[in-house]
C-alpha cells in the first residue's frame, strides 16, 4: 500500500539555455512504513524531488499524491493542514526557530494545529531523542547534533504519517551522523511511519530499506537493501 | 512552554525576542501619530483658543442687533435662545477731535452674564446708574482709580458719548457745524448753543470698579473701548442694543427673522461656528487642505512604517519559510504579522497620543511654540483640545497604514517558495543585474562602486527605504520654505521688521488738529522720531476728493468711471521722490505752484514679495499732461444740498506730469493726484482747515518696536492720536512664522535622520555575513565603509531629487490654496531650500557613516 504516488513530475529551474531540469518526468511510489534513501550527487535533483514531494515548491508539472490526496490541486490552506498533519520535515541546518526554546520548537506544529501538547507524549518523545535536560535552551544554547535532535522532535510532534529528511546528517561528524540516524530509523519503526531520507552518503544510505539513486533529475536506479530487510525480519 | 500555550503567541514572542527592531518601529508608529494627531489636535486646540479669545474679547453671542422693547420681550420667550445681555449703547461715533478724549458710556443690563465677561480686578461691579468701571488701561492713561469722581457732558442725542473736560472748544465746533433735519433732529450742520446747552446732560461718575483688559494697552484705540455703567432702569428706550446667544451656538438666525427680527452674526465668534454665513474659511478650501495634510501625513507615516515592515519580513524570511514548511498557511502567517503589526500600531498609537497630548498640554511652555500662540495672540486661551475623532481617526489611520505596510511584502513573501525562504533568499526577487552597466562603475567608481550598484539592485526595498527618509527632510525644507515665500507675499520686507501693505506700520495724527499749523506738524514729527519704536515718519497732507461716479472725479484707464480720489500735498522731498517713477511730462516746479497736478497712472500695492512692489493693472486713470483735473474749491462743501456738484466752486488744474505710481506711502487702493505742498495748502483746503490739512503722518517702525513705549508717549501727549496698524501683532508673527519653520524643517530633518538610522542599523545588522564574507575574501573595512557610502550617496541623490521634486510640486499647490485665502500671492520657486537641503543630506549621511562604522564595529565583534 503506497504512501506517496509521484506521477510524471517534472520541476525546471531558469529559462532558455539556462533552463536545468532537477526532475525531468520522474514516476515513483512509496509504501507505508517503507525507509527510503534518495541518493545522488550534487545537483542531481534529490531535494528538490525531496521538496516536491513535501508540497514546499510547486512542480513545473505532474502531481504528488500524498495518502490519496494531489498535493498540488490543493489550495494552499489545505496543502498546509496536510503538511502539518502528515509530513515533518527534518533539514540538513536545522532549521529551528531561533526565539523558540528546545520544547517550544517541538510543540509548535501541535499548537499551529489548533491542538493541546500531550505532556506524555512529548515527555516521550525528549526520552527518545536523549533531550530531557535541554527542554528549555534557546537553539543557539545547544550543539549541531542537539539542534537536529530537537528538529527530529518538532517532525514527529504531530505524529505524521511521514518524514522528510533532507540530508538531516550533512552538518554533523560521523558519530552524531549515526545516532541521528539511528534515532530516524528508531521513531519511524517505533511509530510506523514512512522515512524518505536524502542523502549523498552510502553508509547512512544503506541503512534504509530502499536506495533510489537519481541522476539529472531521473532515477537511475531504485533497489531494496536486502541485508536491512533481512535485520528486520 | 511557558507562555507559549497557542501557536499566535509567538507573534509577541517575535516581538519580545527582536526587541531594538520591535522599538524601532514602535517608534516609527509613535512618530507617524505624532505627525498625524498632532497636526489635527494643534488644528482643533489652535481653533478652540481662537474662538475662546475672540469670544471673551468680543462677546461670547452669535448675533446682535437693534430691537424694540417689544421685540425683546419677545425674544426672551424664545427657546432657542440660551441667553441674551441687553445694553444700551450709542452706535454713533463722535468725529469731532477735541483737546482730550471723548468716550463711550455702554449701559448694561448687567456685568456678570455669559455673553461679555468682565474680570474685576479692583472695587466692584456698578450698581447705581452713577456708576461706572473701566478697564485698567484706561485707569492708566486718565490716571483715574476706583472711588475717583469724573464729570462727563454729554448731549442727549448722543447720550452715551461724552465727554472727559469741559467742552466749550466742541460746542463752538458744534455751533458751526450742526444743524437739524426735517424731523427737527439736530444735525451735524446747524446746532445752535443755546440747543447744545439745554440738551447737555453733565453726569458726575463715580468709579465703582475697574476690569481687566483683554488686550494690551487696546491697540492704543482708548476711546473705542467703553466705559460701563448700569442701564438706567427709568429712561424708555426705544431702540435697545442685545447681543443673542444661541441654544448650543446653533444658528438660529433664520427662525428669529421668521419672527420679524433680524439681527447681525458676531463674525468673531461664528466664523468658528459650523453652518454661518461668515465661518473661517470656504468648506471646499478647508476640504482640499485636509486632504493635502492627509495624503503629506500618510505618506510620510506609511513610509515610515512600511519600511519597518520591510525589514522585519528580510530579518525573518528564513523562520517564516520554516513554518510554512511545517505546515503554516499563508494566511497565517499574515495573521501573524498582521497581529505584530497592530499590536506595534495599538502601542505606537496611544504613545503617540499620549506624548502628543502631553506636548500640547505643555505647550505654552515650550519654546518656540509659545512664541507661536503669541503671535497668533491666543496664548492664555490655548489649551490641549482632545477630539475623540481624531483620536478614533489616528487608530484608523495607524491601522490602515500598517495594512497597507504589511499588504505589498506579505504579498512577495507569499509568492515565494517556503524553501526558498529557508535558504535566504530575499523578498525582491528581480535579483538580475546586468554586467555591463556593473562594469562600467567598475570601471568608473572601483570595485565597492560597482558592489555599491549592485546592492542597490538587489536590495531595492531597501534602498527605496533610504531614499524616501532623505526625500521627506528635502520635502520638509522645501515646504517651509515655500511657507516663508508665503509669508513674504502678504509682507512688505520679513528681513526689515515689518512694512505693512500700504508701506507704513503705524499712524499717528492730533486728537484736534484745529489751530494746528506746520510748526505744530513738525514737532510731533520730531517727538516720534525720538522714540525708539519709530524708524521713520511721513507726513501725509491729503484731502479725499469725492466723485459723483459718473461725470467728475478721477476718470479710470476706461474713462468711464470717476472715482473718489486723494489729492496730496507734497513738499520738495517728496517730489523729488517721484523723478525715476515720471511717465510723460515734466516735473515743472513752477507749473506745481501754480495748480498743476502730477497724476498717477497706476495704483501700487507693497503687499510683495521680498520689497518689490506691485503694481495695479485694474485700478488706473489715463490722464495726460495737458488734461486738466477739475478740483473743488471747498472739498467739505463739493456737493449741494440736492446732491448735484457747485460747478462755480471747481478749481480747473492742469496735468503736468503722469508719474508711474507713488512710491511713498500710500493710502491702500486710492488713486492719487499730487500737487505742491503751498498750492494745496493755499488754495486747496479752507484756511483754518484742522491741522494745515495733515491727513495723518505715516510711521514706519523700528526693529525696537515697543507698544509700552508707545502707550507711555500716548500718556504724555495726549493731544497725539497713534494708531497701531497691527505692527505688534505682525512683528510677533514674523517670528512665530520663523519659528514654526524653524519647527517643521527640524522635525522633518528629524524624522528622515531616524527613518536613515533606522534602515541603516538593521541592513547592516542584515548584510552582517555578507560584510564577514568580503572580510573573508579580502576587503578591508574601509573599503566596505567605501561602498556603504557610495550606497548611500546614491539614496542621497535619489532622495534629493525626489525631495526637491516633491518639495517644489507641493510649495505650488500651496501657493494656489493661499492664493484662494489672498490673491496677492506670487508663487516663486524655493531656490534657496536646494544648498539647504543638499548641506543637510551631506549631513545626515555622515551621521549615518559614522553610524554605520560602528555597525560594522558590532559585526566584528
Amino acid at each position: 500500500m503506497d504512501i506517496i504516488t509521484v506521477k510524471d513530475l517534472t520541476k525546471k529551474y531558469g529559462k532558455d539555455d539556462f533552463e536545468i531540469h532537477a526532475v525531468d518526468h520522474m514516476n515513483l511510489q512509496i509504501d507505508k512504513r517503507e525507509i527510503v534513501a534518495i541518493t545522488g550527487t550534487s545537483g542531481s535533483g534529490k531535494s528538490t524531488l525531496l521538496h516536491l514531494l513535501g508540497g514546499v515548491i510547486e512542480p513545473t508539472s505532474g502531481d504528488v499524491i500524498l495518502d490519496g490526496e494531489k498535493l498540488y490541486e490543493l489550495k494552499d490552506e489545505e496543502r498546509s493542514a496536510i503538511r502539518r498533519r502528515k509530513i515533518g520535515f527534518v533539514f540538513q541546518s536545522y532549521n529551528l526557530i531561533p526565539i523558540l526554546t528546545a520544547e517550544e520548537n517541538i510543540i509548535s506544529p501541535i499548537l499551529l494545529d489548533k491542538k493541546k501538547p500531550d505532556p506524555e507524549y512529548i515527555d516521550e518523545l525528549f526520552d527518545m531523542l536523549g533531550m530531557e535536560k535541554w527542554r528549555n535552551h534557546l537553539p543557539n544554547q545547544l550543539s549541531g547534533g542537539q539542534q537536529q535532535r530537537v528538529a527530529i522532535g518538532r517532525a514527529l510532534a504531530n505524529r505524521p504519517r511521514l518524514i522528510l529528511a533532507d540530508e538531516p546528517t550533512g552538518n554533523l561528524d560521523h558519530t552524531q551522523a549515526m545516532e541521528i540516524m539511528k534515532i530516524l530509523i528508531q521513531s519511524a519503526k517505533k511509530y510506523q511511519q514512512t522515512l524518505v531520507i536524502v542523502t549523498h552518503d552510502m553508509d547512512l544510505a544503506k541503512m534504509c530499506q530502499r536506495i533510489i539513486s537519481i541522476q539529472d533529475g531521473k532515477i537511475l536506479s531504485d533497489v531494496t537493501n536486502e541485508s536491512t530487510l533481512l535485520l528486520d525480519k | 512552554m511557558n507562555g507559549f500555550r497557542k501557536f499566535d503567541d509567538l507573534f509577541w514572542k517575535y516581538m519580545f525576542a527582536y526587541k531594538k527592531r520591535t522599538i524601532f518601529t514602535i517608534f516609527g508608529i509613535t512618530l507617524a501619530v505624532i505627525l498625524f494627531y498632532g497636526a489635527g489636535t494643534v488644528y482643533t486646540s489652535v481653533y478652540q483658543a481662537y474662538y475662546e479669545t475672540n469670544s471673551k474679547k468680543y462677546g461670547n453671542y452669535e448675533a446682535a442687533g437693534t430691537v424694540n422693547p417689544e421685540e425683546y420681550q419677545k425674544m426672551k420667550k424664545l427657546d432657542y435662545i440660551e441667553a441674551m445681555l441687553l445694553y444700551q449703547t450709542n452706535t454713533q461715533t463722535i468725529e469731532l477731535e477735541d483737546t482730550e478724549r471723548w468716550v463711550e458710556v455702554r449701559q448694561m443690563e448687567n456685568f456678570e452674564n455669559p455673553i461679555f465677561s468682565y474680570d474685576l480686578i479692583d472695587g466692584h461691579y456698578p450698581e447705581q446708574p452713577d456708576e461706572l468701571m473701566l478697564d485698567e488701561y484706561q485707569a492708566e492713561y486718565f490716571n483715574v482709580r476706583t472711588g475717583d469722581v469724573l464729570e462727563l457732558q454729554g448731549y442727549e442725542y448722543w447720550y452715551g458719548t461724552v465727554r472727559i473736560g469741559d467742552g466749550e472748544q466742541a460746542f463752538r465746533y458744534l455751533q458751526e457745524h450742526t444743524e437739524y433735519d426735517a424731523d427737527g433732529m439736530p444735525t451735524e450742520e446747524s446746532l445752535q448753543i443755546e440747543d447744545l446747552e439745554k440738551r447737555t446732560i453733565k453726569t458726575r461718575y463715580r468709579i465703582a470698579g475697574i476690569y481687566e483688559s483683554d488686550q494690551e494697552y487696546n491697540d492704543f484705540l482708548i476711546e473705542s473701548t467703553p466705559f460701563l455703567s448700569l442701564l438706567d432702569q427709568e429712561k424708555e428706550y426705544r431702540e435697545m442694543e442685545v447681543c443673542v446667544q444661541f441654544r448650543n451656538h446653533k444658528n438660529h438666525l433664520q427662525q428669529l427673522a421668521k419672527e420679524g427680527i433680524f439681527l447681525e452674526e458676531n463674525e468673531w465668534v461664528t466664523e468658528y461656528l459650523k453652518g454661518y454665513n461668515n465661518s473661517v474659511m470656504d468648506p471646499l478650501l478647508q476640504y482640499i487642505l485636509f486632504l493635502l495634510a492627509f495624503i503629506v501625513l500618510f505618506w510620510i507615516a506609511f513610509g515610515i512604517i512600511r519600511n519597518a515592515f520591510e525589514m522585519t519580513l528580510e530579518e525573518r524570511v528564513r523562520d517564516y519559510g520554516i513554518l510554512r514548511c511545517m505546515g503554516t498557511s499563508q494566511y497565517r502567517l499574515q495573521r501573524l504579522l498582521r497581529k505584530e503589526g497592530f499590536t506595534m500600531a495599538a502601542i505606537g498609537c496611544i504613545m503617540g497620543i499620549g506624548i502628543t497630548n502631553v506636548m500640547i498640554g505643555i505647550g505654552k511652555h515650550i519654546w518656540g511654540f509659545r512664541q507661536i500662540l503669541q503671535a497668533l495672540g491666543i496664548d492664555s486661551a490655548f489649551r490641549l483640545k482632545v477630539s475623540w475623532y481624531l483620536v478614533l481617526g489616528s487608530f484608523i489611520f495607524t491601522f490602515c497604514a500598517v495594512l497597507f505596510s504589511l499588504l505589498e511584502p506579505a504579498r512577495q513573501f507569499g509568492k515565494m517558495a517556503p524553501v526558498d525562504a529557508i535558504i535566504g533568499k530575499t523578498l525582491i526577487r528581480k535579483e538580475r543585474i546586468k554586467q555591463r552597466n556593473g562594469r562600467l562603475i567598475h570601471w568608473l567608481l572601483g570595485i565597492e562602486g560597482e558592489y555599491a550598484y549592485k546592492n542597490v539592485l538587489r536590495k531595492k526595498g531597501t534602498f527605496l527605504a533610504s531614499v524616501i527618509g532623505i526625500a521627506i527632510s528635502v520635502i520638509g525644507i522645501m515646504i517651509g520654505i515655500s511657507i516663508v515665500h508665503i509669508m513674504n507675499a502678504s509682507l512688505d520686507d520679513a528681513n526689515r521688521l515689518v512694512l505693512m501693505d500700504d508701506g507704513y506700520d503705524a499712524s499717528a495724527s492730533f486728537m484736534n488738529g484745529i489751530g494746528k499749523g506746520n510748526e505744530d506738524i513738525k514737532k510731533f514729527e520730531d517727538d516720534l522720531l525720538a522714540l525708539e519704536s519709530v524708524d521713520k515718519v511721513s507726513s501725509c497732507y491729503a484731502t479725499q476728493i469725492p466723485s459723483d461716479g459718473e461725470t467728475f472725479g478721477l476718470p479710470d484707464g476706461n474713462g468711464k468711471y470717476y472715482t473718489s480720489y486723494f489729492i496730496n500735498g507734497f513738499d520738495e522731498e517728496q517730489i523729488k521722490s517721484l523723478e525715476p517713477y515720471l511717465l510723460e511730462g515734466e516735473l515743472d516746479r513752477k507749473a506745481l505752484e501754480e495748480g498743476g497736478v502730477i497724476v498717477c497712472r497706476n495704483i501700487r500695492f507693497l503687499n510683495v514679495l521680498n520689497g518689490e512692489p506691485v503694481i495695479s493693472k485694474e485700478q488706473k486713470t489715463d490722464l495726460k499732461p495737458g488734461d486738466m483735473l477739475f478740483i473743488p474749491e471747498d472739498t467739505d462743501n463739493f456737493f449741494r444740498a440736492d446732491g448735484t456738484i457747485d460747478r462755480d466752486k471747481v478749481i480747473a488744474c492742469p496735468v503736468v506730469a503722469v508719474v508711474d505710481y507713488n512710491p511713498n506711502p500710500v493710502l491702500s487702493g486710492t488713486p492719487d493726484v499730487i500737487v505742491s505742498r503751498d498750492y494745496y495748502q493755499a488754495h486747496l483746503i479752507p484756511p483754518d482747515a484742522a491741522a494745515a490739512g495733515l491727513y495723518e503722518i505715516r510711521v514706519c517702525c523700528s526693529e525696537a518696536y515697543d507698544p509700552e513705549e508707545i502707550f507711555e508717549f500716548q500718556k504724555a501727549h495726549k493731544n497725539y492720536y497713534f494708531t497701531d496698524g497691527g505692527v505688534h501683532a505682525e512683528k510677533d508673527m514674523v517670528r512665530g512664522y520663523r519659528q514654526l519653520i524653524l519647527m517643521i524643517a527640524g522635525l522633518a530633518a528629524g524624522i528622515g535622520a531616524f527613518h536613515i538610522f533606522n534602515t541603516l542599523s538593521f541592513t547592516i545588522g542584515l548584510r552582517k555575513r555578507e560584510f564577514q564574507i568580503l572580510k573573508a575574501v579580502g576587503m578591508s573595512k574601509r573599503q566596505i565603509l567605501k561602498m556603504l557610502s557610495m550606497e548611500g550617496g546614491l539614496a542621497a541623490l535619489f532622495g534629493s531629487l525626489l525631495g526637491i521634486g516633491v518639495g517644489f510640486g507641493t510649495g505650488l499647490l500651496l501657493m494656489l490654496l493661499s492664493g484662494e485665502i489672498s490673491s496677492k500671492s506670487e508663487y516663486r520657486l524655493p531656490w534657496e531650500g536646494i544648498p539647504i537641503s543638499v548641506w543637510m543630506v551631506v549631513l545626515i549621511t555622515l551621521v549615518s557613516l559614522l553610524i554605520a562604522k560602528k555597525e560594522l564595529k558590532n559585526v566584528e565583534e
